[in-house]
């Protein structure tokens, strides 16, 4: 009963804005600025039998997850060190300010001298998760209670017992909250990423292309897909960190 | 044996120790009583390793292993009750058997945050009792439970740690005295 409302509210409400666009395309009567929900569909269904886009979804979303996972990785790994050598936060920690401010447009631009167009969107999604996840990691295992670590210390549990079964708990559920969080920025930087750069077979190149041809419901299809991807994936990693947290918590 | 030897100990301007010397000898039971601040909790964090001394000398002869129930009951809160135990290297039967001893059989795949204080404080002891071990150090650790518990946990420690030693910080001659231990005033 309960999960029935829920799907009565959910489309209750996708209904509202699906009737808002419309209006508004309606009103504006210009496809070139708001094209109609019907004419969105049309260019979805047109690239759904495309065999290129398949191609394109497929490379933006590899390209993505590695730069996601590259950045989860080296910024657990950093995280760690980080806590644990003061030097090496020291002098890490300018570097990571310096990341965390630039505008990654500046990043996009500045890597594109260094990088071929295909790797700076894994570089550019590696960049954006990389810090998140190292801030987290370090400051989880500062804030640890220093009680549960002399416990450790107490029963000789040595480093890893002591990582995996004390401090790994305790930090995960922060460390699952950000790499959600960083799987979202990985995401759109990502395509930001591919935009600018344009790779072949990649959903950037497709929404530049759309754009210089002026295909707006090619753009608002194209957009879509992105933020139905993101979404999925964003469901897919939280079941897998649910299954693994599981059996680590 | 344990051997203090002229130790030191200071936080920062506060001078906690100065030259003490003390000498527990296997399977003694020793109580150290005193006013708060005058260092008991202090000298029982020297004896697990946790602080070191300013000058003097701590001998331990062997590689002698502590077990410690300490102020704080310190479970985590992400295990069951029973792996809060053997995650120190505890056997499970023996924390079982522990468990069981001091009325907690039905809590072992509980979760700390589901139980009581009392409970949870029979918990540490219980955990403390399980690892293997050679002294044992209780820190005011029958705070929070009743005379019957407190009787319980007394008649659990000395028939698990009869030839062992054990050191205690308690506010209560009569749970010194229930152990049977020397008192030594800081």
């Amino acid at each position: 009963m309960k999960q029935s409302r829920k799907v009565l509210k959910f489309t209750a409400i996708l209904l509202l804005w699906l009737i808002i666009w419309f209006v508004i395309s309606s009103i504006l009567n210009k496809e070139i600025l708001v094209p109609s929900p019907i004419s969105t569909l049309n260019a979805l269904a047109k690239l759904c039998l495309d065999k290129q886009f398949y191609f394109s979804v497929l490379y933006s979303l590899l390209r993505i997850i590695a730069g996601y996972l590259l950045g989860v990785v080296f910024g657990f790994l950093s995280g760690i060190l980080s806590n644990k050598f003061s030097i090496f936060k020291a002098v890490t920690t300018p570097v990571l300010q310096l990341i965390k401010s630039v505008p990654v447009a500046s990043f996009i631009i500045l890597a594109l001298v260094w990088f071929k167009s295909d790797i700076l969107p894994i570089f550019i999604s590696f960049l954006m998760v990389m810090p998140m996840v190292w801030s987290s990691v370090e400051t989880g295992l500062t804030n640890i209670d220093k009680k549960y670590i002399e416990l450790a210390q107490v029963y000789k549990l040595g480093a890893a017992k002591t990582f995996f079964q004390i401090k790994l708990p305790f930090i995960l559920p922060n460390l699952i909250a950000t790499s959600l969080t960083a799987l979202g920025f990985a995401w759109k930087s990502g395509i930001a990423a591919e935009v600018i750069c344009r790779p072949d077979n990649s959903l950037g190149n497709m929404l530049q292309e759309s754009k210089i041809y002026i295909e707006t419901p090619n753009v608002f299809a194209l957009t879509f897909v992105v933020a139905i991807l993101s979404l999925s994936l964003e469901l897919f990693i939280k079941r897998i960190l649910r299954r693994y947290t599981n059996d680590i918590t | 044996m344990i051997l203090l030897d002229n130790i030191s100990f200071s936080y920062g301007e506060n001078n906690i120790f100065k030259d003490f010397s003390l000498e527990i000898k296997k399977g003694e039971k020793i109580c150290f009583f005193g006013e708060s601040g005058c260092g008991k909790t202090t000298l029982l964090r020297i004896l697990l390793g946790l602080e070191k001394v300013d000058n003097g000398k701590i001998t331990y002869n062997g590689n002698l292993k502590p077990s410690a129930v300490f102020q704080e009951n310190r479970l985590l809160p992400f295990k069951t009750i029973l792996e809060n135990i053997t995650v120190l290297g505890a056997d499970t039967q023996k924390a079982i058997q522990n468990l069981n001893a001091l009325g907690l059989g039905e809590y072992i795949n509980s979760k700390p945050n589901t139980l009581s204080g009392g409970q949870l404080r029979r918990v540490a002891i219980a955990r403390a009792l399980s690892v293997d071990f050679d002294y044992l150090i209780l820190d005011e650790a029958f705070t929070g439970l009743d005379d019957e518990n407190i009787k319980t946990s007394i008649n659990l420690i000395s028939q698990v740690a009869k030839d062992k030693t054990i050191i205690i910080v308690t506010h209560s001659l009569k749970e010194a005295k229930l152990f049977n231990a020397k008192i030594i005033n800081l």
